[in-house]
């Protein structure tokens, strides 16, 4: 069975500030979404990792590359002929009241992407929105009501409902928790396990969040300026990260008891700019375990992580302290 | 009923400027559309006995240079007030919602043009084009009220394509892509019935426009001529006798134009006191 995503060498630039110049958003980027599975992309704002949400499911293009979506090359399709397939790649916003139409009921919502995929008749499209309703914990009377009289977290089931009615092989959620409650994140994260189990969708699921990706993902892939730093297991990555850049980003997250701290790796150094993007290692300038090798050659992702001094380094497990 | 009177008191307490304006336009609409029955004289029928009467109980506004009934002229033109401004409107948002809504989506060299194309136009005085452009093609009625709807297109397209680029932001637009859209549908059901706001705010202030733009090309003797009832061509043949003391022929037509065009202005301030979405907060 084929992967549900697959993106190989996904290159992508944007018009920088003069002609000629770009800005890099993404520069060789692999990575592979099994069926079913979840993998969480993380890094910090300005990472790439939006650009390569939106490119897996076509509401971008890359530069170079290929995006491979349950075994068909949607790489060099058009808006159009892309249509079809939207009923197998779906996203989920990070702002679920910008993204749905406040002139349209909720019903209609969540029962657009059948309609416009039209396989099902008025009848059964009614019953498909009122059991995702159900699926998603919402009472079947918001049906006729306007996203104006729904709160963050219901209008965010509303969008998940709709992305998953199609029954999709791959959904993009590109932080669809952190416009909302603590309280209510939890709970939504729990419903995509839940919907994940039960559709056997896979999930890409963007996040800056730490304590998100505990919670959610079965792979971890970190990105820093467009690159990909490490990739691997959650559980391994978490608990032994071997590039320096996941140390800094995971000895960021807040700890769990107030009072506890971890010890937290400052980064000092200046970001490259993504106008101008040095020949070496991207983290180079920021990396305290840096050598001049690092400045030579861009490091290749090899066994998961992408760092010249994985090894040595990996030998020094005392970062945390 | 009663809820339609509930309402009513609603929206004169929420925004009493609006209403007042609103009431004034409606008193002159009905105005226009009775004028034959309220009239108490034709409008264009000359009393050759009593040119430039001073009000009185036959004539109300008294009379003009023609001897005809300035209250009565006054009452028709409400006719030509409306009658000029309400297409100019309909021209105006056909041509310039689609335009704006099309600019806003496509982006790129699309909206580039479309900008340029309404920059060429609001860079001419106003007035000067118009009266260029009349004074070129003929002095028909039809040609003011194109004249002036093409320079109200520039308007509308401005204020719809600036609320297609904030529902693009917002990512209403991806997203109805993402539910497999196509392209006329997220144009026609996603973003044109949330992108009228500020077209609808804008009517009432352009109608004012046109109403005093109209009047002025009259007023300069271009388009509507004595003896049409029409204010502006009124005024420019009762501005010859305000010195000589027949006030009457100029200044009450004048006045009728002023307050229709200040109440027009009032309901536009109005609706868009109502369609700010930070006064109506997320509620319907």
């Amino acid at each position: 069975m084929s992967a549900a995503l697959q993106l190989d060498d996904i290159v992508r630039r944007f018009p920088g500030p003069q002609r000629g110049l770009f800005v890099h958003a993404l520069n060789g980027v692999s990575l592979t979404v099994n069926a079913g599975e979840t993998v969480a992309l993380v890094g910090e704002s300005g990472s790439g990792k939006s650009t390569l949400g939106r490119i897996a499911v076509r509401l971008d293009r890359p530069d170079e590359g290929t995006v491979t979506i349950a075994g068909r090359d949607t790489t060099r399709l058009s808006l159009a002929s892309l249509r079809p397939l939207r009923a197998m790649m779906q996203m989920v916003f990070q702002d679920p009241w910008g993204t749905l139409n406040p002139r349209r009921s909720i019903g209609a919502a969540i029962e657009e992407p059948l309609v416009l995929h039209g396989k099902l008749d008025a009848t059964a499209r009614r019953a498909t929105v009122l059991r995702m309703l159900e699926r998603v914990r919402l009472q079947p009377e918001l049906l006729t009501r306007y996203p104006a009289q729904l709160s963050g977290g219901q209008l965010q089931r509303v969008a998940i409902a709709r992305a998953l009615v199609t029954n999709p092989k791959l959904v993009v959620l590109d932080e669809p928790t952190s416009s909302l409650d603590l309280s209510v994140r939890a709970d939504i994260l729990q419903l995509l396990r839940q919907l994940q189990e039960e559709f056997g969708t896979a999930f890409l699921f963007i996040t800056h969040d730490i304590g998100t990706v505990r919670l959610i993902a079965d792979r971890i892939i970190v990105l820093y300026l467009g690159s990909i730093m490490e990739e691997g297991p959650a559980t391994s990555v978490l608990a032994s990260p071997r590039h320096p850049y996941t140390r800094a980003l995971l000895s960021a997250e807040p700890g769990t008891f107030p009072g506890q701290h971890r010890q937290r790796i400052m980064l000092d150094g200046e970001i490259p700019s993504p106008l101008n993007l040095p020949p070496g290692c991207p983290f180079a300038t920021r990396c305290q375990y840096a050598i001049p090798a690092c400045a030579n050659a861009k490091p290749q992702l090899v066994q998961g992580v992408a760092c010249i001094r994985s090894r040595e380094i990996g030998e020094q497990p005392a970062m945390r302290e | 009923m009663n809820t339609a009177l509930r309402r009513a008191k609603a929206l004169i307490l929420s925004t009493p400027v609006g209403a007042a304006g609103l009431a004034i336009v409606l008193l002159y609409a009905l105005v226009a559309l009775f004028a034959p029955a309220l009239a108490p004289h034709p409008p264009i029928k000359a009393f050759a006995d009593s040119v430039l009467a001073a009000p009185d109980a036959q004539f109300w506004f008294g009379t003009d240079g023609n001897g005809m009934d300035v209250f009565s002229r006054i009452l028709y033109g409400a006719r030509y007030a409306f009658g000029i401004s309400i297409p100019v409107l309909a021209i105006g948002m056909v041509c310039g919602v689609p335009i704006g809504l099309i600019a806003g989506y496509r982006g790129g060299w699309v909206d580039e043009l479309a900008l340029r194309l309404m920059d060429v136009l609001r860079v001419f005085p106003s007035i000067v084009l118009a009266l260029a452009i009349v004074a070129a093609t003929g002095q028909t009625l039809a040609n003011v009220v194109i004249v002036i709807a093409i320079l109200d297109i520039a308007v509308f397209v401005r204020v719809v394509r600036a609320e297609v680029l904030t529902l693009r932001a917002s990512g209403m637009v991806d997203a109805a892509i993402n539910a497999g859209n196509p392209t006329w549908r997220i144009l026609l059901v996603h973003l044109l019935p949330n992108s009228l706001r500020g077209a609808l705010a804008q009517m009432p202030i352009r109608m004012a426009w046109a109403v005093r733009v109209s009047a002025t090309l009259a007023f300069i003797g271009v388009g509507v001529q004595v003896p049409e009832p029409e204010w502006g061509a009124m005024i420019r043949e009762g501005s010859e006798y305000v010195i000589s003391g027949e006030w009457w022929v100029a200044l009450l037509p004048g006045t009728a134009l002023v307050i229709l065009v200040i109440a027009l202005s009032m309901l536009g301030d109005g609706l868009s006191d109502l369609l700010d979405p930070r006064r109506a907060g997320r509620a319907r």
